[in-house]
């Protein structure tokens, strides 16, 4: 509401409800507009890359965790958070119990962290109520399509400006404001919306993206949860999706014929979940609205971190203030941490890496 | 991408000095470390007890088994002692070596080692002590995938420590990485940073002395002491300086005269809701477990003439080998699936279009060699085949660039190649 009050431009409201929804703030829902101000106004314009892609900031993250001496366990599922006399003392990740010096901190989602890990007897009727009531999308679930090209997408309209083939972010298939709610409301009612996306050619930007003379595009289709859809049928996404998003794109950008495609593959929901454990594929490791945001996220009595179980905190995005490239799930339950246990402050040891 | 067995994991000094394994490196070394299924229904498994796998042998010829073990126990007896005296040190001349041979009276004391394998092919080596062709196709095939290309001269001389080391393969557990991780982490803890994803473009000279690199991003990293390069002689000295610093003499060498292997790798990586059932357990049921088979190479005259094919810069009928990660490794794969790499010998630029045609021509092979794989495992329908992918020799050199054009031992392997004559005799110091 508050973007069709401010703006009239269909091109700019079309623009400004995807914007929202990218970053969890659902069209229809009641005081979304209050963090369209405040918050999306001033993050529109400040999108960046990470060069080599964003597995570089992992890495980068990784080196960091290592020259201060941390230990990561690789390819060990963790199975169970070890609970002794209403204490989290440790875990025990592929058959091998890890003992905890001081704390257990987990970034899987709230749900699973409590009713996966540690188990409904460890917990008060009350926290297994809550985390019962926790739910996941469909507000951040994507699927990610691949495109390895020939060449960068060429648009048609690039006539009236030209700096839109060297746009980092494009929104394809829309054709105004209606269109984008129509297809951002049939994917979180459960239906299969029809192929349009938000896409980036990083290979502009980043020529490490591609070989030389290529380019390479990603982007993101907003798409039903995981459970709303059989296996045969995310099969068939797989398979036919990004097709149909090319007929879509191809229109808007002649040369985005399947010639100039010299290979793809889309990354659905489904897949995500068994992968990465994002539940429904949501990104966000829940449901972004009012009941899970902010100081009721996950729930009320979670939303310091600190969980019931002494010495177990969660520091995922399930917690405030959700899913996304920030840090400020990890950093803000440091904190919690921190205080708690008397550690250091994050800020008094600033180093680079 | 290649690097899938490990073969010296208990014996590299830096395993152990930088402690690979309590940064997380798990090592799996499967029970049936290899077999070669053949047409004949017939089926050899190398176990990594050798015992068994001498028994194996034994139902083709007792004695080439024989035969086997005798080289398999004198190899055995001097591979570590050798492996651990040559290559962790470095290199000797040929003559050097073969003088220190003489000095200790090897050949006196050996059924197996001669000065005259540097003049012999592995197929000749085969030929002198073994009978049975599918044993010396087996064998063949266990040194073309070491890189040891049966039929060039010379490299008979480096076999029997192939031989020393047969049962030795070991699995990275959780994929190669692990390993990659394993020594990233023990730089960092150690003060070291890696810069991921940067390419150096610059080696910086001053007066003649490296001091520092200049990345792609303009990013400029001074050296404190030295500047150490792991990528190819030609990137190094031919696109990180210039010929003013290097010299024209070097530049011109590294430019014509630095050799590469002559044929490269072909692979497809499989995800699968079956393991292959092979026709061959009838004979050996234990192929079904083979950690790599060898899909129908049923002698060396068969690998003898796709390497003429290949090095003509065209594609063989395709006789891959097959390995099953999560045969031995459950972390590969969620439960009830499966991974696999199939793995064809193939040249870098087709005669036809060049390493160019890869692109076009890389789904294609990748089904031949899924269709050669399912002559042998039936079983692995399309059904079971839930995604495959190929990466092409083409692939290699791009993903890579030191691996220049697809070769993935950055180096051919060859007696005038080796030691230190590798890569060039003037760079075989490790220093120009």
């Amino acid at each position: 509401m508050v973007i069709d009050e401010l703006f009239e431009t269909p091109e700019l409201r079309a623009l400004m409800y995807r914007v929202s929804v990218e970053w969890g703030l659902p069209l229809d829902t009641d005081g979304t507009g209050t963090d369209f101000l405040t918050f999306l106004m001033w993050t529109t314009a400040n999108w960046k890359l990470v060069y080599g892609g964003t597995h570089s900031l992992a890495k980068a993250m990784t080196q960091a965790c290592y020259r201060e001496g941390v230990d990561l366990i690789e390819n060990s599922l963790v199975e169970r958070v070890i609970v002794e006399d209403g204490r989290a003392v440790g875990v025990v990740a592929r058959g091998t119990e890890y003992r905890a010096n001081k704390l257990v901190a987990s970034n899987a989602d709230v749900r699973q962290t409590l009713l996966g890990l540690v188990g409904e007897e460890h917990l008060s009727d009350l926290w297994v109520k809550r985390a019962k009531a926790f739910r996941y999308g469909p507000s951040h679930v994507l699927g990610t399509p691949m495109f390895c090209l020939y060449e960068a997408p060429d648009y048609s309209s690039a006539r009236w400006d030209p700096e839109i083939n060297r746009c980092f972010y494009t929104a394809v298939g829309y054709e105004g404001p209606e269109d984008m709610a129509r297809y951002i409301r049939d994917a979180y009612s459960g239906t299969l919306p029809k192929p349009a996306a938000g896409v980036w050619v990083n290979s502009l930007w980043d020529p490490a993206q591609a070989p030389k003379g290529r380019h390479s595009a990603t982007g993101w289709y907003f798409l039903p949860c995981a459970s709303e859809l059989s296996a045969s049928e995310w099969a068939d996404v797989r398979e036919t999706f990004n097709d149909r998003f090319l007929d879509a794109w191809q229109a808007l950008a002649p040369n985005m014929t399947r010639d100039n495609v010299i290979a793809h593959k889309l990354y659905t929901p489904d897949q995500m979940e068994r992968k990465v454990m994002m539940r429904e594929g949501d990104f966000s490791h829940g449901e972004f609205v009012p009941d899970q945001q902010g100081v009721n996220r996950p729930f009320p009595e979670a939303s310091n971190y600190l969980t019931e179980i002494d010495g177990l905190y969660l520091c995922g995005p399930s917690t405030f203030p959700g899913g996304g490239v920030h840090a400020a799930c990890g950093y803000n339950a440091y904190k919690k941490i921190a205080a708690d246990l008397d550690l250091p402050s994050p800020v008094d040891n600033q180093r680079s890496y | 991408m290649h690097a899938n067995y490990h073969t010296f994991v208990d014996m590299a000094p830096p395993v152990a000095d930088l402690e690979v394994r309590r940064h997380g490196v798990e090592y799996v070394r499967p029970d049936v470390q290899m077999a070669s299924v053949f047409d004949d229904g017939t089926a050899l498994c190398v176990y990594a007890d050798i015992d068994r796998t001498t028994d194996a042998m034994a139902e083709f010829s007792p004695t080439d088994a024989a035969t086997f073990r005798r080289l398999y126990d004198e190899a055995h007896g001097f591979v570590d002692l050798l492996l651990g005296t040559l290559m962790y040190q470095p290199p000797l001349s040929v003559k050097e070596l073969t003088k220190a041979l003489a000095t200790f009276g090897v050949e006196e004391r050996s059924e197996f080692l001669s000065v005259k394998l540097r003049r012999e092919t592995i197929n000749e080596f085969l030929d002198q002590h073994f009978t049975d062709d599918r044993i010396k196709a087996h064998l063949a095939f266990h040194g073309a995938v070491c890189s040891y290309t049966n039929d060039v001269k010379g490299l008979a001389i480096g076999y029997p420590l192939l031989v020393g080391k047969i049962n030795n393969w070991h699995l990275c557990v959780g994929g190669s990485h692990r390993l990659a991780h394993a020594l990233w982490r023990d730089l960092a803890q150690h003060g070291g940073v890696m810069v991921a994803d940067a390419e150096v473009e610059r080696i910086l000279v001053e007066d003649g002395r490296a001091v520092g690199v200049r990345l792609a991003s303009g990013h400029e990293i001074a050296a404190r002491k030295l500047v150490a390069s792991t990528v190819s002689a030609e990137q190094t000295f031919l696109e990180f300086m210039d010929e003013s610093v290097v010299g024209e003499e070097l530049s011109t060498r590294v430019r014509n005269d630095v050799a590469h292997k002559d044929w490269s790798l072909f692979t497809v990586h499989l995800a699968m809701s079956a393991l292959p059932e092979y026709t061959a357990p009838k004979f050996n049921p234990d192929v079904d477990r083979a950690w790599v088979v060898n899909l129908g190479i049923g002698s060396t005259g068969h690998l003898d003439s796709d390497w003429e094919t290949i090095r003509a810069g065209s594609l063989v009928d395709p006789r891959p080998n097959a390995a099953v990660n999560s045969l031995y490794d459950p972390t590969d794969a969620p439960e009830g699936f499966y991974t696999a790499i199939l793995r064809q010998f193939a040249p870098f630029a087709l005669a036809d279009g060049g390493e160019g045609a890869w692109e076009r021509m890389g789904r294609w092979y990748g089904h031949r060699c899924i269709e050669a794989w399912r002559r042998y495992a039936p079983n692995l329908t399309d059904d079971t085949l839930l995604d495959w992918e190929v990466f092409t020799p083409q692939d290699i050199a791009h993903k890579l660039p030191n691996m220049v054009k697809g070769d993935w031992m950055m180096g051919e392997i060859s007696l005038a190649n080796m030691l230190d004559q590798r890569p060039l005799p003037e760079l075989g110091q490790y220093r120009p």
